[in-house]
């Protein structure tokens, strides 16, 4: 999957209201963000010090380690999910996982989401509308939070709306 | 209560387990098939059951259980991002298959320099003056490597800060507790498991470069 790692840790940053820093890929793909003359090594790394610099605490430790579990289940599947059949089980197993959800991380929109709605939005954008009623946990959830226009920023809206009955009906005479 | 589901010869469980020792949580391992009715959420092994939650990242369960002093996180979190990103999928690719990928299994190698320069027979841990999650996390994932004798004469050949630290850690009473609890074969087999429990991406060459920053 073609996910612009970059683009991704500057949105969150635009997002979290903190200076994004210089951010490049370093070797092996590991992103290294420089800011004040502080290093930081690693897409995980790099969004908690982000969460830090913007005073984001939680305060259950139960939810920081959810919120941990997917960035780097963003970071280590999402991110190189490459070609159909990997895109089709993630896909599946997030349908899967948030199929009794709102938001990944207990009630309430958190980092985790935003990140993974970046993450997603090519993929997303790019559905069937077959798909997207296939995917329909991961439909509604993606729909959800890009009508936060304070995480969606300058990404596209992807379109939820159509009756896709009328696309998965067959004519009948 | 506190579960931990697992498969066998999973060595990603020994993460879990020597860190719930450290962290003096009460544990209790179940040993589950990855379709079993019980991880409705995800058929990711090993899982972390607490509290209603699923933490089904073997880091981050980890992680959860013994969580580092505060002023190590970032270095913690570094740690922890490089196992995850390089040396577990490395590992896992050269040592849990049969296909020959030069470029992945020279990250392997790039990856246990990096660690024989870090530690030392002064510099007993990974991150600051006592044992972190980092350790732990890191050993689990060598122990089935260095364990077997081919293994070991092979990659670790020359690498002495390396062996002295995993033999050194080995010694710990939590270590040697989880060792006894859950066997893991050492070899190649624990490798395969890895690979199909962590669900790996069939990562494409231009994943991982030859070249790792010093």
């Amino acid at each position: 999957m073609n996910v612009n790692i970059i683009k991704c840790l500057m949105q969150v940053a635009s997002y979290l209201k903190v200076q994004p820093g210089k951010i490049q890929i370093g070797s092996n793909l590991i992103p290294v963000r420089t800011i004040n003359d502080s290093t930081t090594k690693g897409f995980v790394s790099i969004i908690f010090e982000m969460l830090k610099e913007a005073k984001c605490n939680f305060t259950n430790p139960l939810d920081i380690a959810e919120v941990r579990q997917w960035l780097e289940y963003c970071i280590v599947y999402t991110a190189r999910a490459d070609g159909s059949q990997n895109i089709e089980n993630m896909l599946k197993e997030l349908n899967n996982l948030l199929s009794t959800k709102t938001y990944l991380v207990s009630y309430k929109m958190t980092v985790a989401d935003i990140v993974l709605y970046y993450m997603l939005h090519n993929v997303m954008g790019n559905l069937s509308y077959l798909d997207k009623e296939k995917y329909l946990h991961v439909s509604r959830w993606f729909d959800n939070l890009q009508q936060n226009s304070l995480v969606r920023q300058k990404n596209t809206i992807v379109d939820f709306k159509t009756n896709y009955l009328i696309v998965a009906a067959p004519v009948k005479h | 209560m506190v579960v931990i589901y697992s498969n066998i010869n999973n060595l990603s469980t020994l993460k879990l387990l020597i860190s719930s020792y450290f962290g003096k949580h009460d544990v209790t391992l179940e040993i589950v098939r990855c379709t079993d009715a019980k991880l409705l959420e995800t058929d990711r092994l090993p899982a972390l059951s607490v509290a209603d939650t699923l933490l089904f990242i073997p880091n981050t369960a980890a992680h959860y259980l013994f969580p580092p002093k505060s002023f190590d996180e970032k270095q913690v979190n570094e740690w922890l991002d490089w196992e995850s990103s390089l040396l577990s999928p490395s590992i896992a690719w050269t040592l849990g298959t049969s296909t020959k990928n030069v470029q992945i299994k020279n990250t392997l190698i790039t990856c246990l320099s990096t660690l024989d320069s870090t530690v030392s027979s002064t510099k007993k841990f990974i991150v600051g003056k006592e044992i972190s999650v980092v350790d732990i996390i890191i050993w689990s994932t060598l122990q089935p490597l260095y364990k077997n004798e081919n293994l070991m004469v092979e990659y670790l050949f020359k690498l002495n800060n390396l062996l002295g630290w995993l033999l050194q850690l080995e010694k710990l009473s939590q270590f040697q507790d989880a060792s006894k609890a859950y066997k893991i074969e050492p070899g190649n087999v624990p490798y395969q498991v890895l690979l199909s429990s962590s669900k790996y991406l069939n990562i494409s060459e231009t994943s991982f470069n030859v070249e790792v920053e010093k």
